[in-house]
């Protein structure tokens, strides 16, 4: 995993998602206020059965933080499939479970 | 209710269809398990086959293994259709096969439910109700059953326009473990197109198959695990020729007399006996 840098993509969706959270809901506003008050915004997720700290606010941000931008790969989170352009629109939270896979040899 | 009847003379017009996709090739063969990926290449190229299985895994190396493999099946020029291998409810099967759809671009899965670790047999429960729903998702379903006919019943309900039974619990080159069983689901299902998947071990089980009047075989590592693979494919494409030709030209039936092959009448010194009753055959 890559430290959280000013580059990282992975940092700008969750700055945005701070800002327009006088719309949200109760929840959203209080993972907003998890997100913001934890150290420099990481939290636990796991990927691929394997625990991972991230700041990515959305899978689009964890999928470019885990350098897959751009290559074919399928995202699922907690058992659900998570179509490729709906991952920008798809939030995370703490201790979220993710896949994401690619073609292989099968029988 | 015999498919005999039903078959056209014409062998050149013994195209199979899965899904309004027609093949001429009647063997699947999966891509998994050879020693290399060329062997792999090399050995689809031998078998002539036109639809191979592949699947989809945990990604690890940023993305190269998966665009790597994906380069190579799509160079072969091949039907991909995509399993859900390891999958152990419904549910799982179902995010997988979405996550396959979106990967290789096909609605075609080989929607496997396994039931355990040791028979690697299909979960029928599991497998009907992820068949239901992959169907209203506008799925098209290759389902790995068993020769149950209750469940293939309720997977053709489901919109399954193919079943593909099991031979033998896969992995085990066993051959065909229940003839009677798979001769019965042919009988039952004249008309659709039914694939031995799984459990063929040598080309002489996939003749078998093929002489029974299934449509197609399904296998991997038969061919993958072989010392030439290329070779071994290459034997598999004959016994399936082989065995649609015998079935398609009608087989004798079986008897438990033997039957003189030569011409009884004219034969020398017939009568020198005298006995009406002559002991042994004539071949």
């Amino acid at each position: 995993m890559r430290p959280a840098t000013v580059e990282n993509p992975a940092a700008k969706p969750h700055t945005l998602s701070v800002i327009p959270a006088s719309a949200a809901t109760e929840d959203q506003l209080t993972a907003t206020t998890t997100t913001t008050t934890t150290s420099a915004t990481t939290f636990e997720v796991t990927v691929n059965g394997e625990p991972h700290a991230t700041s990515a606010a959305t899978l689009d941000a964890l999928v470019g933080e885990l350098d897959f931008a751009g290559v074919r790969v399928a995202t699922a989170v907690n058992g659900d499939f998570v179509p490729a352009g709906a991952r920008e629109k798809t939030p995370l939270e703490p201790g979220d479970k993710i896949e994401i896979v690619s073609a292989r040899q099968g029988g | 209710m015999n498919k005999i009847d039903k078959i056209p003379g014409d062998a050149t017009d013994d195209a199979l269809t899965f899904y309004g996709e027609t093949v001429s090739s009647r063997m699947l063969l999966g891509t998994a398990l050879y020693p290399s990926p060329q062997v792999m290449a090399d050995a689809v190229k031998a078998s002539g086959c036109q639809i191979v299985t592949v699947s989809l895994r945990r990604e690890t190396a940023r993305g190269k293994i998966g665009a790597r493999f994906l380069e190579l099946i799509n160079g072969l020029g091949v039907h991909v259709l995509p399993n859900t291998a390891g999958c152990r409810t419904a549910k799982e099967a179902v995010t997988t096969a979405r996550m396959a759809r979106e990967l290789f671009d096909t609605p075609w899965i080989k929607l496997e439910v396994i039931a355990n670790d040791d028979t690697l047999q299909p979960d029928l429960f599991g497998l009907v109700e992820a068949a239901v729903e992959l169907g209203r998702d506008g799925f098209q379903v290759f389902p790995y059953t068993t020769e149950d006919l209750g469940a293939a019943e309720r997977l053709v309900s489901a919109g399954c326009q193919v079943l593909m039974p099991w031979g033998a619990p896969i992995g085990t080159g066993r051959g065909l473990a229940n003839p009677y069983a798979l001769k019965t689901m042919r009988n039952y299902f004249p008309e659709i197109p039914l694939v031995v998947d799984a459990g063929i071990g040598a080309p002489s089980h996939a003749a078998q198959a093929m002489e029974m009047g299934y449509d197609a075989v399904l296998l991997s590592t038969a061919v993958a695990k072989a010392a030439d693979p290329v070779r071994m494919a290459t034997a598999f494409a004959q016994a399936i020729d082989a065995g649609r030709a015998a079935f398609c030209s009608g087989l004798m039936q079986s008897r438990d007399m033997a039957a003189p092959s030569t011409p009884v009448a004219g034969t020398p010194f017939f009568d020198l006996d005298g006995s009406a009753s002559r002991r042994g055959g004539k071949s």
